[in-house]
């Protein structure tokens, strides 16, 4: 069966008014259009001074699943393999972690630590003694102030991102700017997976 | 890094209602009035208003919601039609931006996707003896890439394929003309009861974004024309055949707000959007909408790099006006960000 009017149909769609339409979307496209550069581009370019003072820029929790190596319950600090750099790093633990004492060398457990950070390179905030941790120097890459999302450049290459808290003045946070990255301590620990030696123990 | 979103929203029972006057939408309406010349014209009717229905439950970038519609085409006709739709769909682009070779661009892969499931139900109206219940599910997938031409402004050429498959009875409370052997199916040669179409489409479209940041609040505005090309490939009647063209041109401005107040540890974050959708084709006659605004509004949670890939999540409702037809919807706002 012969069915013109699908030939219409499309001629319909073709009429002068949408050429005018798409001439206008075109000009539109053309004056919006600028130059896009890679995100963080601009940062890395940046020759930007650290500061002189350096406020610190509190970085919410961040959870991650680590391995015990030793516990010092009278110190309160406890060692863990860090995911990231393969390496082990004590960190203090809150006076809030009441379950301190269940953990043992070998034990998988989840970690949540509170990280800061400080905005200038070399000017450690007051209290950096209260973490063990090496701090990480870093770049800021990227902002985004709606989101609060840091996207940092760490000086081994790795790029991050973490979400910086709400109390935090984002108008002291440029792109390009060196930071220390550092975990205050560790608020709170779960066993994931019990190690058998531990169990043995027990 | 802004823009790598993948919408997701679920209107779960979602009832829309269509009370309509047309002809063109209800091909049962007007049966007393048909002359036997008219049998081909009411199967195109019928065709364009299943092709619309499946496109319409099928499109992701079609609102879905609670409807009333009123068309003008012929006052002194009535019916009313029940639609009942539900979406699960969306759209995201991929990852970060990255250079586009040697040119001053970046580009994102792009996906889309969208299930849908509709039903219609036209009820006779006063002095009318007859009505249909169509029932239409469709899938739609595909893809394409975005282009960043500025920081700000990018274009996202993409072609989905859509797949439908629509169902349908006709039914006479006229003791003469039982279901599916009344005037229209004599006129029109279709055998109108416990009929059903399998269809298929191309949705090639371009989507123009522009971000703007004003503080912590995000503006973006988006143009999509869009152009749909369906065709059937297996009916159980031979007569009833879809091989149409439609389209659609939304616009829309979206604001995304930041409260900067937490609620259990996450930000809570307000915004909407205001959009004008035009209807083509046989979009356009099949719904007997020429065009339909929405203004919606949202109060979600912000869980960016809190959980999964979660941007946000809370609840959303819309309002719809537009020609012959106003409607809302509500239910659950998300989004991702990959």
């Amino acid at each position: 069966m012969c069915r013109p009017q699908a030939v219409r149909k499309v001629s319909s769609l073709m009429s002068p008014t949408r050429g005018i339409s798409a001439f206008i979307l075109v000009a539109a496209i053309l004056v919006l259009a600028g130059c896009w550069s890679l995100p963080g581009s601009h940062a890395l370019n940046s020759n930007r001074q650290s500061r002189t003072v350096s406020p610190a820029v509190l970085v919410e929790s961040v959870t991650c699943i680590s391995i015990v190596k030793s516990v010092d319950f009278g110190a309160r600090t406890i060692t863990l393999l860090d995911a990231g750099d393969r390496l082990w790093v004590t960190y203090s633990v809150d006076s809030g972690v009441s379950n301190l004492g269940d953990f043992k060398r070998g034990d998988h457990v989840e970690a949540t630590l509170a990280k800061r950070i400080t905005l200038g390179r070399g000017t450690p905030h007051d209290d950096r003694e209260a973490s063990l941790a090496p701090p990480n120097d870093a770049r800021v890459l990227l902002l985004d102030r709606s989101y609060r999302l840091l996207t940092l450049r760490r000086a081994n290459g790795v790029i991050e991102t973490v979400k910086i808290s709400l109390r935090t003045n984002l108008s002291e946070i440029e792109p390009g700017e060196a930071v220390t990255k550092e975990v205050v301590n560790v608020t709170a620990l779960r066993l994931k997976k019990r190690s058998a030696a531990s169990g043995e123990n027990r | 890094m802004n823009a790598h979103r993948f919408a997701w929203c679920a209107y779960s029972s979602l009832r829309c209602t269509l009370i309509a006057i047309s002809t063109a939408l209800f091909p049962c309406v007007s049966l007393c009035q048909m002359a036997f010349g008219e049998g081909e014209q009411a199967r195109t009717e019928l065709e364009n208003r299943v092709e619309a229905l499946t496109i319409f439950s099928g499109d992701f970038g079609l609102a879905s919601g609670i409807f009333k519609s009123r068309a003008t085409v012929q006052p002194d006709s009535t019916s009313a039609t029940e639609l009942s739709v539900t979406k699960v769909g969306g759209g995201g682009d991929i990852g970060d931006p990255r250079p586009f070779g040697n040119f001053p661009i970046g580009w994102q892969p792009r996906l889309q996707g969208n299930m849908g499931y509709l039903e219609s139900a036209s009820l006779p109206g006063p002095g009318q003896s007859a009505g249909d219940h169509i029932d239409t599910y469709a899938i739609e997938f595909g893809g394409g890439a975005r282009f960043w031409l500025s920081d700000g402004f990018s274009l996202a050429p993409t072609v989905m394929a859509l797949y439908g498959h629509a169902s349908g009875n006709y039914y006479s409370i006229d003791s003469a003309h039982p279901k599916g052997q009344g005037p229209l199916g004599s006129l029109t040669g279709v055998a109108l009861n416990d009929w059903n179409l399998d269809t298929w489409g191309l949705r090639p479209a371009l989507d123009l974004q522009y971000v703007l940041t004003v503080g912590r609040d995000i503006i973006t505005l988006t143009s999509d024309p869009t152009y749909f090309r369906m065709q059937s490939f297996d009916s159980s009647d031979p007569n009833v055949r879809i091989n149409g063209n439609s389209g659609s041109l939304t616009n829309k401005i979206d604001i995304d707000i930041p409260l900067g107040f937490e609620f259990a540890g996450h930000e809570l974050r307000s915004g909407g959007y205001l959009s004008r959708t035009d209807l083509f084709g046989d979009l356009k006659s099949g719904l007997a909408v020429e065009h339909m605004n929405e203004i919606h509004g949202r109060l979600v949670m912000d869980w960016l790099q809190q959980l999964w890939k979660v941007q946000w999540l809370g609840i959303g409702a819309s309002y719809f006006w537009g020609t012959n037809i106003r409607g809302w919807s509500a239910g659950i706002d998300a989004a991702f960000r990959f």
